[in-house]
């Protein structure tokens, strides 16, 4: 898991040595994840808070994307051998509000970098002193882990601002919540650091566990079928001792 | 001036306190020491830790010469987290900390006290209360200094200044009442040694000039912590803290030599706050003082005389006296006893067994100066015998010779005299640096032209420059704009604005990178547009109707290594997914173990 994170870090960090005054901070960054459709449905609530005592333009806001995975041979994930690659984003829409009344369409575009994608919009509007600005942002990207039985989940979250209170909501009809690591659903992110989310879902029906449900089920079931299979081994040894004497 | 009454009031208060204590030679002390330390980041943004608040009450013998016995001092604890303890001892004897005292005191009981048997003159003993800051609703940072920097970023290798507002306030919330006096003497350090909150990355630290208009003194003068022979250090001292904030001015002159491409926040010095106010807040409380000094107690007997009554040489008088044979302390002899027994058999005489008609008990509220003299009246008995005579007495200091004070300070520090350090860094930019300023001129036409000068005062060329603009609501764009060396500008755009009661059109310009070495005058001149250190923008707005020109003094700027405390940083998030489901690879173990007993069985 910390490895995980070092290279997120490592990616990411070179966007953070950028040094600013804090004279904005995202105040609310809600984000609700449609779980049941393919590929996720991802919608961002985000309100910007202007700290300071003069208008500031947001400019153009970069949301990086990065997906990492176990390289795979074929189907089987292979552990320890990960990969990066950037996130494919579909149907990306994007709006702004200062008033949570009035929606602005906003320009909104993706750019794939070798192995990162970045979503990128822009507001060329100020936010007046003191005041907010809300960004309603959705898109499809595949970022849940397929297994059989049950589907993972690990999002990072970060900025180069302060998010005071991150939400995050999981929406699902088809799947039963497993798992969820840490806990709750509200969250402070300092700048410059990264919490990392992970979830699990599973059409088991299944409370949620203290780990991941996948690990529980497979590892009892394999620990029966190995019980079973050394029993038969040491019955068919004792049999054959007794034929033989 | 609603409340300088008050103010002069307190200021009379503070003499009339320093000149009690010349009088008055026993100091008894209760005060509040704060631990505090406060960092103000690149930012400007100050953080407090308040490490914690220790209670010392200091029994202090000023004389010069009268030695004290049977000092009791009684103090009601509050609030403490753990039990008082006699941290500094200079008398010959052991001290006490007990929780009961004799009656002869006079001292109330159910409190702590400080039993010191001998106090010498111009010795003292400190009794430290460790103080529970959480069960004290009101403790806080009596004293909040801020920090505002002209500017938050310098660049490496280059000489530069810039201005430090430093704000010296009350926190009211912190403190026993919004009157509260604050004395606060501040002593601020350049440093480039790390061991002192200090850079080595600093090769030249000085303070070219300091400003401060209260009625304090200020003074420059070469600190140790900047091995150069500049005016690297201030002292502000006499500070009086009333109502608003205290403001000192001055401008640091610094030179780096970091070479690193990223942007490092780099401390540059500190400085050390030393305060005290009348007052504390856990509610401990010294609630009285005993103490005695040499003195003599003499008694007179005379007789027998002729008594007329029994016809007898029966008639006895007794009288006693009483002398202060100190040399600076007032006593108050408040009891004496004197009374006569049978002295006809010295070897089993009971000296309580008196004689009838010759006790007397007198109490007084005598206050004798030093080598002075009380003598009681002469008192007559008749005794047909030879009597004994005794007398004792009680007497104190006299309380006018006790000073009691409630104060709040600073906790000390051995190296910086106060352990209140305000510690200041400021980011250092290895690379680039970009400054953009914005200069408005008016034409006689009643347009205004509109300069905006970007330059690159870093050492390393930047990367695509965003300058933002703005054009405030019934202004309008006179032509195009220009962009001096056009080769300069890859790319602008604008949007009208139709949301916002202040502006009605935002413009950007994204300007190829810039090469480091402009000197940051905020103008330009041709060589430095020539080089591409420098890029000026130039357009003309023409106000109609109801127009603010006053709105027209914004502008932004990306990236953020950017001078300009106005820039709207370039805003980054992350998302995106990590997997880490093995459920496939367990499924597929699971399937082999699985596979291998089917094959057993069918074998069988």
């Amino acid at each position: 898991m910390c490895r995980k994170k070092l290279l997120l870090l490592i990616f990411f960090i070179v966007s953070f040595t950028q040094i600013h005054g804090n004279v904005m901070k995202i105040s609310n960054f809600t984000v609700v994840i449609d779980v049941d459709r393919d590929p996720q449905h991802i919608f961002y609530n985000i309100t910007l808070q202007n700290l300071v005592d003069y208008p500031l333009v947001p400019g153009i806001v970069e949301l990086r994307l990065q997906k990492q995975e176990p390289k795979k041979l074929w189907i089987i994930p292979l552990p320890f051998e990960k990969e990066v690659k950037p996130i494919k984003v579909e149907n990306l829409k994007g709006y702004y509000s200062f008033d949570r009344v009035n929606w602005i369409p906003m320009k909104t575009y993706v750019e794939y970098h070798n192995n990162y994608s970045v979503i990128k919009y822009e507001i060329w509007e100020p936010i007046e002193k003191k005041s907010n600005i809300t960004v309603s942002l959705e898109y499809d990207a595949h970022i849940l882990e397929d297994g059989i039985l049950f589907k993972t989940l690990s999002i990072p979250f970060g900025s180069n601002m302060d998010i005071e209170h991150l939400k995050v909501r999981f929406v699902t009809n088809k799947y039963s919540q497993t798992y969820q690591y840490p806990p709750g659903d509200t969250f402070k992110v300092p700048k410059d650091s990264l919490l990392m989310i992970n979830a699990e879902f599973s059409i088991l029906p299944l409370p949620k566990l203290p780990t991941y449900g996948y690990l529980l089920f497979w590892l009892s079931v394999f620990a029966l079928v190995f019980l079973v299979l050394v029993y038969e081994v040491i019955r068919s040894y004792g049999r054959e001792n007794r034929e033989s004497q | 001036m609603k409340n300088s009454w008050k103010f002069l009031l307190g200021m009379l208060l503070l003499l009339g306190v320093l000149s009690v204590v010349s009088a008055n030679p026993l100091l008894v002390t209760y005060q509040e020491r704060y631990n505090i330390t406060a960092e103000v980041n690149g930012n400007g943004t100050t953080s407090y830790t308040i490490h914690n608040l220790t209670g010392y009450i200091i029994i202090n013998n000023t004389a010069s010469k009268d030695i004290l016995s049977d000092v009791w001092v009684a103090v009601d604890i509050k609030n403490n987290k753990s039990a008082p303890y006699v941290s500094y001892n200079g008398t010959p004897k052991k001290v006490d900390i007990t929780y009961t005292a004799p009656n002869y005191t006079g001292l109330p009981s159910g409190l702590t006290y400080i039993h010191i048997p001998v106090l010498p003159a111009n010795s003292y003993v400190v009794v430290t209360i460790p103080l529970d800051i959480a069960s004290i609703p009101k403790a806080g940072v009596p004293v909040i200094v801020n920090e505002i920097y002209s500017i938050t970023k310098v660049p490496a290798n280059k000489r530069v200044k810039w201005n430090v507002t430093l704000t010296i306030g009350k926190n009211i919330s912190a403190l026993p009442n919004e009157y509260t006096l604050v004395l606060v003497n501040v002593t601020k350090y350049l440093s480039n040694d790390p061991n002192h909150y200090g850079s080595s990355y600093w090769t030249f630290l000085n303070i070219t000039k300091c400003y401060y208009m209260g009625i304090g003194k200020i003074k420059l003068w070469d600190g140790p912590y900047f091995s150069g022979s500049t005016n690297d250090s201030l002292n502000c001292t006499d500070i009086v803290l009333r109502r608003g904030a205290e403001i000192i001015t001055f401008t640091v002159e610094a030179e780096n030599n970091f070479t690193g491409r990223e942007a490092t926040e780099v401390p540059y010095g500190f400085a050390v706050i030393f305060f005290k106010y009348n007052g504390t807040l856990s509610g401990t409380k010294v609630e009285g003082v005993y103490a005695v000094g040499d003195r003599s107690i003499s008694i007179g007997k005379k007789g027998p005389d002729y008594d007329e009554t029994t016809g007898k040489y029966t008639l006895w008088y007794e009288n006693v006296s009483f002398k202060n044979n100190g040399s600076e302390y007032y006593y108050n002899l408040t009891k004496v006893n004197i009374w006569a027994v049978d002295g006809s058999n010295p070897t089993n005489l009971d000296p309580f067994n008196v004689i009838p008609g010759s006790n007397h008990s007198l109490s007084l509220n005598e206050i004798l100066e030093p080598g002075g003299k009380w003598e009681s009246d002469t008192y007559s008995f008749t005794f047909n015998g030879t009597p004994v005579i005794w007398a004792n007495c009680t007497f104190s200091i006299a309380e006018s010779n006790i000073t009691l004070l409630n104060n709040t300070v600073n906790q000390y520090h051995d190296e910086y005299g106060s352990s209140y350090i305000v510690i200041e860094k400021i980011y250092v930019v290895g690379s680039y640096l970009i400054k953009v300023t914005k200069t408005i001129k008016s034409n006689e036409d009643g347009t205004y032209t509109i300069y905006i000068v970007v330059e690159n005062i870093g050492g390393e060329k930047s990367p695509f420059v965003y300058v933002y603009d703005l054009i405030p609501k019934n202004f309008s764009l006179v032509g195009n704009f220009t962009v001096e060396r056009p080769y300069m500008l890859n790319h602008s755009g604008n949007q009208t604005l139709t949301n916002n009661d202040r502006y009605n059109l935002s413009l950007y310009w994204c300007l190829n990178p810039l090469n480091g070495g402009a000197n940051g005058d905020g103008w330009y001149d041709d060589t430095e547009l020539d080089q591409n250190q420098t890029v000026l923008i130039i357009y003309t707005v023409n106000g109609t109707g109801t127009f603010m020109p006053s709105d027209l003094f914004i502008v932004g700027i990306d990236p953020t290594h950017s001078l300009l405390p106005t820039t709207s940083p370039k805003m980054i998030m992350i998302g995106g997914s990590s997997g880490n489901n093995y459920e496939i690879l367990l499924a597929l173990m699971t399937g082999v173990v699985g596979m291998a007993l089917v094959v057993r069985k069918v074998k069988k």
